[in-house]
């Protein structure tokens, strides 16, 4: 592994993205580990909006890691979950997502030494506009610089 | 509903690891800490499997799902959430307003584990009806 790369060369980077549609047996296995109630007809869980994020931005965490020069040995955690749910999402439907990295920032704390906070914005939209929008912060902890 | 009003607290039963498979699948992220308890060790995070994070987003968002229409939520992840856990998701009710052509209440919310640890904090904006 070659380090970390810059933050000029990963703010604005886009992320293949792709498609999603949401099966109703998706939206029934995960109402059902959550013990949630049935929606309305054809509406998924607003969880969805996560997990769709998720599952349509074209690269999966360790690609997303090596991307950042960074391995999931390293222990990257969650930092910030920022999700705007603007319409309900629908089952069955196809949705168009785009992943852009959005925002790098190099810190360092006494404690935890130094680590980067990498910010992801992950759209999903139909035809209409974006029907939610997710931004997701990521903790990538760093060997001593 | 007015300000101060608290939500919950609503307790989660016991984390299971068959949701953990559920939730892997749903995500398309086989990650191991989340389906094999030798990686786990392996990996010096302890015999217990580690519950996915959206799982955890999702038992708060019950929750709020029952106050009102979730419009948008912003959270914190603060800890780690393993299997035999027990949680309870709470919040109180700081502000409430018109916007967007609906009554909406602004919410401070959270995710505790029944130790009292906080896992996940946050503001969730909620669409609520007039009464």
């Amino acid at each position: 592994m070659n380090g970390p790369p810059s933050p000029e060369s990963l703010v604005g980077r886009r992320l293949p993205g792709g498609t999603l549609v949401i099966a109703p047996t998706d939206d029934a296995a995960l109402r059902g580990i959550l013990g949630s109630a049935a929606g309305p007809a054809g509406e998924a869980h607003p969880l969805f909006g996560f997990i769709g994020a998720m599952r349509g931005m074209g690269i999966d965490w360790h690609g997303f890691f090596a991307l950042c020069g960074a391995s999931a040995d390293d222990g990257p955690m969650m930092g910030e979950t920022d999700l705007d749910l603007r319409r309900p999402l629908a089952t069955g439907q196809a949705y168009a997502v785009t992943a852009t990295i959005v925002g790098f920032v190099r810190k360092e704390g006494r404690r935890t030494g130094p680590f980067d906070v990498v910010t992801l914005q992950v759209d999903i939209a139909d035809e209409s506009g974006p029907v939610a929008v997710l931004r997701q912060s990521i903790i990538l902890p760093r060997a001593a610089r | 509903m007015k300000p101060g009003d608290v939500l919950g607290p609503s307790p989660v039963g016991s984390i299971e690891a068959a949701p953990m498979r559920v939730m892997s699948d749903l995500l398309r992220d086989p990650n191991p800490i989340h389906l094999d308890r030798a990686a786990t060790r392996r990996l010096g995070l302890g015999d217990r499997l580690v519950n996915p994070g959206p799982i955890n987003m999702g038992h708060l968002m019950e929750m709020l799902g029952r106050v009102g229409a979730i419009r948008r939520l912003t959270l914190r992840h603060l800890g780690t959430v393993r299997e035999g856990d027990r949680l309870v998701a709470g919040g109180i009710v700081r502000s409430v307003e018109d916007a967007a052509g609906e009554r909406r209440a602004t919410c401070e919310v959270w995710l505790d584990r029944d130790d009292g640890e906080r896992l996940l904090a946050g503001t969730a904006v909620l669409a609520i009806g007039d009464d």
